[in-house]
């Protein structure tokens, strides 16, 4: 792509991405480029980016900030190498758009994700016949679904009205709807938003229904396995870093700072997140069938997104997953 | 009622017979050979003019004049280039016409002044065209706009100018490219009566101390007169020469001449064969009375 | 003999113009009015005001901080069930029990007076996490050596700041991190005051956002709101220039060349029906994350309708205007620079001044694709986060930026085109304003040029 020269020279001095430098020997010229957005899990790369760790382990990385499905996006064009995303929400973009590995699993949510429904509606029942905003074929409508599943109900009970997750909380308190699912912070912002609203279904209610992972392009990873490897030992860093109370309050300032809120606002979204620590990672790395396991879980997922034809046939599930990078970090 | 025995435009003094005699032995400057122009085509179709023929002598002034609609546009158009004939040819110095050019310069009614450029540029602007640099055009421009008395103008924006003194300028900067004819489209018509008497003297003015073959289009009788040499006068649809008049008044011109038997007569001639007698009849308008007049005071 | 007429003209006359002074007092007023109606919605308390904004927040089941916003008849239920976790632990405590807690949660306990505390004056903005200072502050209101006037805590929240710290006490009486107790204390009660709904802050909560934003230091790796700004500005300019570079030559030939104009113009005139901002997806693919698409959909916002302006533009200029620089012996290349273009330059230079318009009206949409930038960053992340008296500081940033750069660009005109006066009227704010300056400095400068007027010629200069 051949851009003017006075465009380059804006291009090159954006100021927005950070760019951690390489340390010495970098197999790639360019650095690996990982999309993320505003979910806990993965605002805790903050940490390493703020501290250096980066470049204290010898990797070149650049991180862009997205909105969620911005981010997605972007690793479907190619922009980026990786991008942070759900398990669920990595079959969707495989089936239609790009497959990927996850290498790393971030976290999974513990009440961050949420059914809010308007006053009058306290439990998922209560939505028989009414009208729910949420996002089509990502995340909260796998919630959603879940949760309609686990009360005796299907998606035929509801009538489902996309929504952008970032609009739901207005959405919510216009009336249209009488529930919305989505994350924090639209999630919390829905229940402040409209008074007497109620979270009706969490991912609380259904851990591990929602896995949060960093997700690579399967030829950048062949490409520069040592390079990603790097990045997965950083991780654990980071994860080491916040499961020590002490350090909570400069998470949370470096947290809250990407996405310049007040770090006491911030604490509850960190709190909905269970920022898994290597051992219990390694533990939802085993295969298995139920929600904790992470191929459990995106079995789980996959029968939805078929059963909803969200996408027609199911995937392989064992090619979006590959546990050795966090098992090698023990061996 | 009494009127004014006139003489007939025909007749000539000695000396304004002897001028026409010695014009007539100049050389040609424009011939105009069988023009004809018709727009459009198939039943839309206009004949503008038809089967136009007349010679212009050097150093002539000549007035073109016609009720407005008989194509007097039209023909200056095609004399300055900017229109085809669809037959017919123009030969300026025996040479035809091909289009515009610097040899025949042209003054607009609307003067035409390129609002962005000084007095002065203005007037340079066609020097620089021809290709003189821009000192001697500079120097070349002044010169034409002493001519027409602007100097103390020369800064100044056409829009800080007043009607007369705007054509005054599209009058320099036709003449500072040295054309060999002067076209002129009835240059003085948005002027009021005052102004354009005084333009009309600067013209003569100018005409008699510049080297130049004037042909100039009006529909003002009073200023074909006092203007031309010999007026040619255009009958309308399709335009075709209607006579080609001697103006029988001696130079030098000057407005003490317009009561003249001769300015008269010819200005009689001209109002016949532009207003022909049988249309003024058809003109009148119906008079209605809409409140009651006193007698007395009819 | 004749009445003075003392106002010379009334204030209301059909298409007349009021006097220089009246239009300045108007101006002013048109201003002033919006501002008016604001502040009389924000500050006069029975005015509206459906909502209560936090004072002290909350925990529970949905966490309230300071400066949310809660229904006046929803805000009863949230109290009652703070005051029912109270009772909770009260009855734990009562029977004896040592129920679980945490040192953490209790930090957060205390630190929910820092807002009041704040306003107070009696801890700094930045030190709403430093738990010795607010330690020493539960201490000072217990021993009533502290008093919050502005604004007050309620009753019941002073006996649990005095409960509070006779536990606090029992282990330390200063700050000690080791002898911070983590059996559970009482939570303040929400307070708050009435306000409008959040999506209407007050001027002065604008003001001290506005001006809190644009002085701190951010946090590591961003950018300050100079950066952000500066980075709209490259947006929009950059978008904008490069619609020009490609639009004002093209629309040239193509107002001037029917050639071109058949060539260009039917397919523009379909294309700018098309919404620039359904392209972003395609234009983020094409050309990366960064600062291109986010140029590139502010060029294809921008350049189709100024390309068709300056088509048509050219074909206003006087058509005489070309005649007659041919008799005066001008070829194609000439007409094209020396007639066509300086002809209708200015005018062109108009189109431009609307097309920045429009510019900045697309930068809100191409600031969003891709990587999130420059001021919309924040218009779009405090706007989902609710904190609207952060967005609308630049909101108004927005508008008084394009505003003044659209005055201070038909201000110029004067100076680039001095040939061209007489067709703007000058009416723009800053305009009248040099003017005003003007008449108030004449009667200096009349003091210095006694030089008497010098008469023109008999055909008078037209004022111009």
């Amino acid at each position: 792509m051949k851009l003017p020269r006075f465009l380059k020279r804006i291009k090159s001095r954006h100021i927005f991405s950070i760019v951690a430098a390489a340390g010495l020997a970098n197999a790639s010229a360019e650095p690996l480029k990982i999309a993320y957005s505003d979910w806990p899990g993965w605002v805790a790369w903050e940490i390493a980016i703020n501290k250096g760790w980066f470049e204290e382990e010898g990797v070149d990385v650049e991180f862009l900030w997205f909105d969620y499905v911005a981010s997605m996006d972007a690793y479907v064009a190619g922009q980026v190498d990786a991008v942070c995303m759900t398990n669920g929400d990595a079959l969707v973009t495989g089936a239609t758009g790009k497959p990927s590995v996850g290498i790393i699993i971030n976290d999974f949510s513990n009440g961050n994700d949420m059914i809010v429904a308007a006053p009058g509606h306290s439990k998922i029942e209560d939505l028989k016949g009414k009208k729910v905003g949420v996002e089509e074929g990502f995340v909260c409508h796998l919630l959603l679904l879940h949760g309609l599943e686990k009360a005796g109900l299907s998606s035929e009970d509801v009538t489902l009205v996309n929504t952008p997750t970032d609009e739901t909380a207005q959405v919510l308190e216009s009336g249209a709807v009488d529930a919305i699912g989505a994350w924090q912070p639209n999630s919390g912002q829905a229940l402040k938003a409209v008074d007497g609203s109620t979270a009706v279904f969490t991912s609380a209610d259904a851990p591990g229904i929602i896995y949060d992972l960093l997700y690579v392009d399967a030829e950048s990873l062949s490409k520069y396995p040592e390079e990603w490897a790097k990045v997965v030992k950083v991780w654990y860093r980071v994860v080491d870093y916040l499961k020590d109370e002490a350090n909570m309050d400069e998470a949370l300032e470096i947290l809250s700072g990407r996405v310049e809120v007040e770090p006491e606002e911030y604490e509850p979204f960190f709190e909905g997140t269970y920022i898994l620590t290597l051992e219990e990672a390694l533990e939802r790395w085993e295969e298995g069938d139920g929600l904790d396991s992470v191929y459990g879980s995106s079995k789980i997922v996959d029968g939805f997104n078929v059963k909803y034809e969200v996408y027609e046939s199911p995937l392989e599930i064992e090619k979006y997953l590959d546990p050795s990078y966090t098992k090698a970090l023990v061996e | 009622m009494k009127t004014l025995e006139l003489p007939d435009y025909k007749e000539q003094s000695k000396e304004v017979a002897a001028r026409f005699a010695a014009l007539r032995e100049r050389p040609v400057e424009m011939a105009v050979c069988g023009l004809s122009k018709i727009f459009g085509s198939g039943e839309k179709e206009v004949q503008a003019l038809r089967d136009i023929n007349f010679d212009v002598y050097r150093r002539e002034f000549m007035c073109v004049l016609g009720a407005s609609g008989c194509g007097k546009s039209t023909l200056i158009r095609i004399l300055a280039g900017l229109e085809y004939p669809t037959e017919g040819e123009v030969f300026v110095e025996g040479n035809p016409v091909e289009g515009p050019g610097p040899d025949r310069g042209m003054v607009f009614q609307s003067y035409t002044l390129f609002p962005w450029l000084t007095v002065k540029r203005n007037v340079m602007f066609g020097l620089q065209m021809t290709g003189s640099d821009v000192t001697s055009a500079s120097a070349e421009a002044r010169q034409w706009i002493e001519l027409v008395g602007l100097s103390k103008f020369e800064d100044s924006y056409p829009h800080q100018l007043s009607g007369g003194m705007k054509q005054r300028v599209a009058i320099a900067r036709a003449l500072a490219n040295r054309p060999k004819i002067l076209l002129m489209d009835e240059p003085f018509g948005a002027l009021d009566a005052q102004t354009r008497c005084q333009m009309q003297s600067y013209l003569l003015q100018i005409w008699r101390n510049v080297n130049i073959t004037v042909l100039f289009f009006t529909h003002a009788l009073d200023e074909a007169v006092y203007l031309a040499d010999r007026c040619l006068v255009l009958k309308p649809s399709p335009g075709e020469v209607g006579e080609m008049i001697e103006v029988p008044v001696p130079r030098e011109r000057s407005t003490d001449q317009f009561l003249s038997p001769e300015f008269l007569a010819t200005k009689q001639r001209l109002e016949e064969l532009i207003h022909p007698k049988s249309e003024q009849g058809d003109e009148k308008l119906p008079m209605l009375r809409l409140t009651q007049v006193g007698d007395d005071v009819e | 003999m004749a009445r003075k007429r003392r106002n010379g003209q009334p204030w209301f006359s059909i298409r007349r113009e009021l006097s220089p002074s009246r239009q300045t007092v108007l101006t002013a007023i048109s201003f002033l009015l919006p501002l008016a109606i604001w502040c009389v919605v924000s500050y006069v308390p029975f005015i509206w005001h459906p909502d209560i904004k936090l004072q002290v927040g909350a925990g529970g089941a949905t966490v309230y901080t300071a400066g949310d916003y809660v229904g006046k008849d929803f805000f009863p239920t949230v109290v009652e069930q703070v005051r029912e976790e109270n009772r909770e632990v009260m009855a734990e405590r009562a029977v004896g029990e040592s129920p679980p807690g945490s040192t953490r949660e209790n930090k957060k306990i205390l630190r929910r007076i820092a807002g009041v505390a704040v306003q107070n004056k009696a801890l700094g903005d930045d030190e709403r996490e430093d738990d010795a200072k607010i330690y020493e502050i539960w201490k000072g209101l217990a021993t009533g050596e502290l008093v919050f006037k502005r604004p007050r805590l309620n009753e019941e929240n002073m006996a649990i700041v005095k409960a509070n710290w006779e536990t606090l006490a029992s282990y330390s009486p200063t700050y000690d991190a080791a002898k911070f107790p983590s059996e559970p204390l009482l939570k303040l009660l929400p307070q708050g005051r009435p306000a409008n709904p959040v999506y209407l802050p007050a001027p002065g909560e604008v003001l001290q956002a506005g001006i809190r934003e644009w002085t701190r230091e951010p946090a590591e790796g961003k950018s300050t709101m100079g950066e952000k700004l500066l980075q709209s500005l490259q947006t929009v300019f950059g978008g904008f220039l490069l619609a020009a570079i490609f639009a004002i030559p093209l629309g040239i030939l193509a107002g001037t060349y029917d050639f071109f104009g058949k060539l260009v113009e039917p397919f523009v005139d379909f294309f700018r029906y098309m919404p620039a901002p359904a392209f972003s997806t395609l234009l983020v693919a094409v050309l990366g994350a960064h600062n291109a698409p986010k140029l590139a959909l502010v060029f294809l916002g921008t350049f189709p309708h100024l390309l068709l302006m300056i088509t048509k533009t050219s074909r206003l200029l006087d058509p005489a205007l070309l005649e007659a620089s041919q008799t005066l012996g001008a070829h194609q290349r000439n007409m094209l620079f020396r007639v066509v273009v300086p002809g209708i330059w200015p005018n062109v230079y108009n189109d431009l001044r609307i097309a920045l318009g429009w510019a900045w009206t697309w930068l809100v949409i191409a600031e969003l694709i891709g990587v999130k930038t420059g001021l919309t960053e924040v218009i779009d992340t405090q706007g989902d986060r609710r904190n609207f008296d952060q967005v609308f500081p630049v909101i108004i940033l927005i508008g008084i930026i394009g505003f003044f750069t659209d005055q201070i660009l038909s201000w110029l005109r004067r100076f680039l085109f001095p040939w061209n006066a007489e067709a703007e009227g000058g009416q723009g704010l800053i305009e009248r304003g040099l003017r005003g300056f003007g008449r108030w400095i004449e009667p200096a400068m009349e003091a210095h040029r006694k030089k008497p007027r010098t008469k023109l010629d008999h055909e008078n200069v037209r004022a111009s």
